[in-house]
């Protein structure tokens, strides 16, 4: 028997290039915040989720042993979630399991990721992702299959790279308000335009940046939440699928993954029309193209006709969806799993009015979270609600 | 294929060799860098103290794993430790024979965790449980707040 799940507090540390605070520490900061959001002590925690990214960032092996601590996972029930980019909103996900299927009435659920270790680059980490023998030889990075993937979107919509570039001034401009932003800033579609080709069509500023940081929720059952606030946000849907690691298998230029989850997630919240029951968004977008890719993806525009909606001021806070009103990966940072979580923490404090500068002019009451990874190939995603 | 089609020589499986190029720069933490601190400039080790519970840990940590607080409390340690377990090392971690080193856990009266490192030459016959230990330092200038400024624990 499934039972309804609630978050019942959120919590942050900085997103930095580089932060002093060990995986650990960070971990404890996020914990910390979030139990004090929810106005519990560690003992009133029946389990623990956590999420991080591969071991090759922190240079721990078995990490989620190793940050547990910080997690206040010592004696607890508590289990790693892993896939890759998208283990920020499946960490959630592993809780919801916990709290839906009746194991337990509360679960702490934290990602981590401190990717300032690696050198000399965070991109080493993905060396090893590749297949070994047709593609590794080459010296494969990340950014050459992503920029693939944008040009091939680029190319069957007939997508300029200047309504690309919208998304990262939308979102650079959000994170502004972001207390924990990295790269907050007020840029304009030439700044992009205009910034270092790194791996063409992909320029330094359309992508995000490494970081270290942690996030974290508390989920409580129906019955315990109601108990502890009078505003709990609703778990309501939970998706996520994988595709193969034959990326060259795939439509670049449409995430079917992404999809698959989002219906699996949009099914079980009860949800026939994403446009217009989701009020809000925060797709995955640690580049601006993929910020468009994901709405579509999540059916909440057209294949396609994500640009053009962006470029009109739709997904602007004070627009008809607003999408990444934190300022995203782009702007709030990419501490890999920690920027899903960020997601979630920030549709927590849009949907319950507590986002400050950050909160949307509509009255949002159903949102959706969605992370996006592994060799680009897993979709997970979340349905909230107030 | 039946099983005995297969081949059953590794070397005649044609393979690729590759590696996976990573270094890593640790930071030591909020908590860590307050220690290597401590180590480095007095050759003492910092401990951290739970005002709930009152345990205390070494090294100094951030906050306390059973209340889940803060510690904002340290102190150092002047007190000698003492041997908690030990073991002699006959071969390296490539399983080949190599340096025998002598390592023991080395804990502190009233102090939660420990160190653990070498114990020095003139220690090592006398290694016994619960003898008194203190660490044998670099000098002063030769110090950089790692565990090598530790060279071994030697008996008090």
């Amino acid at each position: 028997m499934k039972r309804r799940v609630a978050i019942i507090g959120a919590g942050i540390t900085l997103f930095r290039r580089r932060m002093l605070e060990s995986p650990k520490e960070l971990s404890f900061e996020a914990s910390r915040m979030a139990l004090d959001a929810a106005g519990l002590t560690l003992k009133d925690i029946q389990s623990v989720v956590s999420g991080s990214a591969p071991d090759a960032f922190d240079g721990v092996h078995m990490k989620g042993e190793y940050y547990l601590d910080g997690m206040g996972a010592i004696g607890k029930p508590h289990q790693r979630v892993y896939v890759g980019g998208g283990t920020g909103v499946f960490t959630p996900i592993g809780g919801w399991w916990n709290v839906a299927s009746g194991m337990y009435d509360t679960c702490l659920c934290v990602a981590e990721e401190k990717m300032s270790p690696l050198h000399p680059h965070p991109q080493y980490a993905f060396w090893s992702i590749f297949d070994q023998i047709l593609e590794r030889p080459l010296g494969t990075t990340l950014l050459w299959i992503f920029s693939l993937e944008m040009r091939r979107y680029m190319h069957k919509y007939g997508i300029k790279e200047e309504e690309i570039a919208e998304v990262a001034v939308k979102n650079k401009g959000n994170a502004i308000d972001h207390p924990c932003a990295q790269l907050g800033a007020k840029i304009t579609v030439d700044d992009v335009m205009n910034s270092e080709p790194i791996c063409s069509p992909v320029k330094r500023l359309d992508v995000s940046p490494p970081s270290d940081g942690a996030a974290a929720v508390v989920l409580a059952s129906e019955r315990v939440a109601k108990k502890l606030t009078d505003e709990p946000v609703w778990l309501d849907g939970v998706g996520w699928t994988l595709d193969t690691t034959h990326w060259t298998n795939r439509d670049l230029a449409y995430p079917e993954y992404v999809e698959k989850a989002a219906k699996m997630a949009y099914k079980m919240a009860g949800i026939k029309n994403p446009r217009k029951e989701i009020d809000i968004a925060e797709p995955y977008d640690p580049f601006d193209y993929k910020e468009l890719h994901h709405l579509e993806g999540l059916q909440l525009a057209g294949k396609g006709e994500a640009p053009k909606m962006t470029v009109d001021g739709v997904t602007q806070r004070d627009g008809d969806l607003p999408v990444c009103p934190s300022g995203g990966l782009l702007g709030v940072g990419n501490p890999i799993a920690a920027a899903g979580m960020m997601k979630i923490c920030e549709l927590f404090w849009q949907l319950r009015g507590e986002a400050g500068k950050r909160q949307v002019k509509k009255d949002a009451r159903t949102g959706v979270a969605q992370a996006w990874g592994d060799l680009m190939q897993v979709g997970t995603v979340t349905v909230m609600r107030r | 294929m039946p099983i005995l089609e297969k081949i059953s020589q590794p070397s005649m499986a044609r393979h690729w060799t590759d590696s996976i190029p990573l270094e890593f720069h640790y930071t030591a933490g909020v908590a860590g860098e307050k220690f290597r601190r401590e180590l480095r400039d007095n050759g003492r080790f910092l401990v951290s103290k739970c005002a709930k519970c009152k345990n205390s840990y070494v090294p100094a940590r951030m906050f306390c794993p059973s209340c889940f607080i803060e510690m904002k409390e340290t102190r150092a340690i002047d007190e000698p430790g003492y041997v908690y377990s030990y073991t002699t090392v006959n071969r390296n971690r490539a399983g080949e024979p190599g340096e025998t080193v002598t390592l023991a856990l080395v804990k502190f009266e009233g102090v939660e965790g420990g160190i653990i490192h070498r114990l020095d030459d003139k220690t090592i016959d006398k290694a016994a449980f619960g003898i008194k230990v203190v660490p044998i330092l670099k000098d002063r200038t030769e110090r950089t707040g790692a565990l090598s400024d530790i060279i071994s624990f030697k008996q008090a």
